[in-house]
């Protein structure tokens, strides 16, 4: 357990390029050539000869959206205030859709970047539970909207603790009497 | 699906078909676990440098079963061409093993 704390930071990097390094390292050389064709891996399909196909952020949003909340040990989405206001706003008909909260996203032609705030449990371990949110991430969106995903930024912004509302432990001592 | 769901399954499948392994737990504060879309696998740590396994035995003594374990997710790994090495966390010892006598291994 100890030791999870120094491994981590080393497993960071390797996994968030390491998973999509013969991938991610192509778009670069990819765009000099803009009108590629099918071959190259990762959104060179969606500019072609015979025209474009455009993806809006919507998409890449809502996508991003669920393949996080996909993952057990993602509680909610959205940042703070964003976060109970979006709850509310969900709520409201022809309000904005529940499943963006918390993901912005840039579009380009060809690529995307994803920027996530997530609520995780308390008991998990923040890294490996992010970890597999960026991996699932970029697979959704890679293979469901055919973009180069860029980058998945993960912004934990709040650790969910089971009985907060009674404490900060749980509130254990107000369910049972201790003495009997 | 993905690779961590087919690998995280099939080291606890191969951990569990291990004689004296009860079951995989995770008994820390922290969970251990293998997250993926929509599950997750508890007693089984892929993400770090070292794949870690968290057993309950119910057979003693310990180091046998143990090494066994090590042996079968080793042969998992390397199936997988995994070439990471394997941590066997024991976390606990079933009921069980103790009421049996330690060298008859029920």
């Amino acid at each position: 357990m100890t030791d999870t704390g120094a491994k981590v930071p080393n497993r960071g990097n390797p996994t968030g390029s390491g998973g999509q390094a013969g991938s991610a390292g192509s778009p670069g050389t990819a765009s000099t050539s803009p009108r590629a064709t099918g071959e190259s891996p990762g959104g060179t399909r969606l500019v072609t000869d015979m025209g474009k196909t455009q993806i809006s952020e919507a998409v890449v949003a809502k996508v991003a959206g669920y393949a996080a909340r996909e993952i057990p040990g993602v509680h909610s989405m959205g940042a703070g205030m964003a976060r109970r206001m979006g709850q509310l706003r969900s709520l409201v008909p022809g309000g904005v859709d529940a499943s963006r909260q918390g993901v912005s996203v840039e579009v380009g032609e060809r690529e995307a970047a994803i920027d996530l705030d997530l609520v995780t449990y308390y008991g998990q371990n923040i890294v490996d539970v992010s970890e597999a949110v960026r991996r699932n991430v970029f697979d959704r969106v890679q293979t469901m909207t055919g973009l180069q995903v860029v980058e998945v930024n993960i912004n934990v912004d709040d650790v969910y603790v089971e009985g907060e509302g009674n404490g900060q432990n749980g509130g254990e001592d107000q369910s049972q009497p201790r003495v009997q | 699906m993905s690779t961590d769901q087919a690998l995280a399954t099939a080291v606890r499948e191969a951990t569990l078909a291990v004689p004296g392994v009860a079951w995989l737990a995770s008994t820390a504060a922290v969970e251990v676990a293998t997250y993926f879309a929509g599950g997750k696998v508890v007693g089984v740590r892929l993400a770090g440098d070292t794949v870690e396994v968290h057993v309950v035995l119910d057979r003693l003594p310990v180091p046998p079963v143990a090494s066994r374990v090590d042996q079968a997710v080793r042969q998992v790994l390397a199936a997988a061409g995994d070439p990471r090495p394997v941590r066997v966390v024991v976390e606990d010892v079933a009921d069980v093993a103790l009421q049996a006598q330690p060298a008859g291994g029920s």
